[in-house]
């Protein structure tokens, strides 16, 4: 797998490599396992993905957030 | 962090907690590395929700994730590792969690479960296949006579024999679990293979003069 493919993967089935088909994963995890710049990619995606998951934050915090 | 940067930031007037609530990554690590075990909590805590979904994502289970990012967690305090100006803390750290959490998939994919092994011996029985009961008999024999020699040796050369042929560890392992020194290990390893050759040897000059006295007889 390269680092292109690793990426559309990512962006295509999530960051959650342990439930991709193990055709796909054992390819993207030998890439990671050797190339850093694979390892920040997927460390990104799931980096994303958390935030993505993360409750808003209530409405008084981002008004305070906002405020001069 | 230099050391006078680091004393005025264990002693600032400000609570100490309140001070690592604030300090980068790079000064909680200093510290840490300086002696500051709650510097490291707070690195956990800063970075525990990330670490345990880099991990999860890899290995699909949420308590080995946490074994993991224990594992790295407690490799950084007792080891360090991280060279502030190369990368981010944070670049590093998952880079060392993403590896270490590959190794343990492999580990495990590579060790087959109890229901693998259960399988594998079922469709033995069923295919007739498998050593046979002879061969498993003679097997169990040796393995026998060599616990039984075993348990004629000194204790330490026991100790050492047994973690590494029954357990199979490593001379770093026995080391680690004996609180012994590498010298010392290797030494034990190999006075006590000697002596086990030596007594088995000797056993087997009466097994065959058993043998043969049985045959005799028959």
């Amino acid at each position: 797998m390269t680092l292109t493919e690793l990426h559309a993967t990512l962006d295509r089935l999530g960051p959650d490599i342990s439930a991709w088909p193990s055709v796909l994963a054992e390819p993207a995890l030998d890439l990671i396992s050797i190339s850093d710049a694979a390892k920040d990619l997927f460390a990104a995606a799931t980096e994303a993905s958390l935030s993505a998951d993360a409750p808003a934050a209530p409405r008084w915090q981002a008004a305070a957030s906002t405020a001069p | 962090m230099h050391s006078s940067a680091l004393h005025a930031f264990h002693h600032q007037d400000i609570a100490p907690k309140a001070d690592r609530a604030i300090a980068s990554d790079q000064e909680l690590y200093e510290a840490m590395r300086g002696g500051d075990d709650l510097s490291l909590r707070t690195l956990m805590e800063r970075h525990r929700g990330m670490a345990h979904a880099v991990c999860r994502n890899i290995l699909g289970d949420e308590c080995e994730a946490d074994d993991v990012v224990q594992e790295v967690f407690f490799s950084l305090w007792k080891r360090g590792g991280w060279t502030p100006g190369d990368v981010r803390f944070t670049t590093w750290l998952h880079r060392v969690l993403i590896n270490r959490s590959i190794d343990h998939r492999r580990r495990r994919r590579d060790t087959p479960t109890e229901a693998d092994l259960l399988s594998s011996a079922v469709e033995n029985f069923g295919a007739g296949g498998g050593p046979d009961p002879e061969e498993m008999i003679a097997r169990q024999e040796t393995s026998d006579r060599l616990r039984s020699a075993l348990l004629r040796l000194p204790t330490a050369q026991q100790q050492v024999l047994s973690l590494h042929y029954f357990e199979d560890a490593d001379v770093p392992e026995i080391m680690a679990r004996l609180a012994a020194t590498e010298n010392s290990v290797r030494s034990l390893l190999k006075r006590g293979r000697m002596a086990l050759r030596e007594d088995l040897r000797k056993q087997k000059k009466i097994w065959t003069h058993d043998l043969d006295r049985t045959a005799r007889h028959a």
